[in-house]
């Protein structure tokens, strides 16, 4: 009956870093739901997963972790993407948690779950850089995101300009 | 790893939870992010998802004890946010309620009464009676401090403030010495009974908690006997 529930899939990643993982964890992640579905005889090689490293890996595999059960959204779920638009801020406790890791790391998270294909953690990704970016100066988030300013000035000014009515606040 | 080295998908994913504020800020920082900012189909979505349910929010949105959150114009009159001549009356009748020309006639009619008010003030203080101060003033000589130095030629006159002072502090002794004596119960039986050591001896019957009155008639008791407790301690 469980069988299918406690199947382990061994991934590499590309720093050939395995992992052994029960299959509805794994599931999380549409990319290698499709994959395992369009397999259909049992296979021992690992599956691999060439744009993301180890660490990134190991830390997507604890968000699934936590999360194994919950209901995957649905693509016509309108109403919740509706819900979840509206209260950007709105970042459950045990999330916020674990998602407060190193710039580098965030992206990286971000990255893995956009090839993955995990919709609940790229949105928690993303949601954490809004929150990091709204209210600030582009100074402030120059300095954040080192970024180099490489507009010409009156390439700047043309862009302010275009820009001034929605700078009103 | 870098925010610019993002792919656009995760860029517009971002943008989507920002408002327009944000949007231009961040168009301000690269080029590239320029054209992600003014993507057609983010500002659609923007304008289809949040935007309603921000007006929906501002419009309608209750408090957690269910109460608009939106003020209506009968609580702006109240606050006096809306001024006007006769807003509420005119909202109630689902008339017009605002226009230049009654703001102009709620500001005149309001300088109106208030010079009135200044009218009749002056016009009491102008009809006060003359003699008042005077009368006062020798009630204050006769009754409370008789002004006696004034009257004497022995006194030289740039003496006089340093004697009134003087006598009253000399006055001022007098009576705390009087408040003392009643209060040490010496003039027990006589008329003027203290009321402190009549709540004492007899009022316990009728005001149960002494402390209480004690405190009310004198509310800088406490205080006192703090100090003078300390005095002792330090003694």
């Amino acid at each position: 009956m469980a069988a299918p529930a406690t199947q382990q899939i061994k991934i590499r990643c590309n720093d050939e870093k395995e992992f052994t993982v029960d299959r509805d964890v794994l599931e999380r992640s549409v990319l290698i739901k499709n994959m395992l579905e369009d397999v259909t005889e049992q296979q021992d090689a690992p599956i691999p997963l060439p744009n993301v490293s180890g660490p990134v890996m190991a830390k997507v595999l604890e968000y699934c972790t936590h999360h194994r059960g919950e209901p995957l959204p649905s693509a016509d779920t309108e109403q919740s993407q509706d819900e979840t638009r509206k209260r950007t801020t709105d970042i459950s406790e045990w999330d916020q948690k674990f998602i407060t890791v190193d710039q580098e790391m965030l992206f990286e998270i971000i990255l893995a779950a956009n090839y993955l294909d995990i919709k609940s953690l790229l949105d928690v990704g993303c949601k954490t850089v809004a929150n990091m970016i709204k209210g600030k100066t582009p100074e402030e988030i120059r300095k954040l995101f080192n970024i180099v300013n490489d507009f010409t000035p009156e390439e700047e000014a043309q862009i302010k300009k275009e820009n001034e009515w929605a700078e009103d606040r | 790893m870098a925010f610019l080295e993002l792919p656009p998908e995760v860029h517009l994913s971002i943008f989507s939870y920002l408002d327009l504020p944000d949007l231009a800020v961040l168009s301000r920082l690269a080029p590239r992010l320029a054209q992600l900012a003014a993507d057609p189909v983010l500002h659609q979505e923007r304008l289809r998802v949040v935007t309603p349910s921000r007006v929906r929010h501002s419009l309608f949105a209750t408090s957690s004890q269910g109460v608009p959150l939106r003020p209506t114009v009968g609580d702006l009159v109240h606050r006096g946010v809306i001024r006007g001549l006769g807003i509420e009356r005119r909202w109630r009748m689902g008339q017009y309620f605002y226009s230049q020309h009654s703001i102009i006639q709620y500001e005149a009619g309001r300088r109106l009464s208030r010079q009135h008010t200044r009218d009749i003030l002056s016009d009491h203080l102008k009809r006060r009676p003359e003699a008042l101060g005077v009368l006062l003033k020798s009630f204050h000589g006769t009754y409370i401090l008789p002004d006696v130095e004034f009257a004497t030629a022995k006194i030289s006159r740039s003496l006089l403030p340093t004697v009134r002072k003087l006598k009253w502090s000399l006055h001022c002794d007098q009576i705390a010495k009087k408040m003392r004596e009643s209060s040490h119960g010496s003039q027990e039986g006589q008329e003027t009974v203290n009321f402190g050591v009549w709540l004492e001896k007899r009022g316990r019957g009728v005001v149960q908690d002494t402390e209480r009155v004690l405190l009310a008639l004198c509310p800088g008791i406490r205080g006192v006997a703090r100090r003078y407790e300390a005095l002792a301690r330090s003694i």
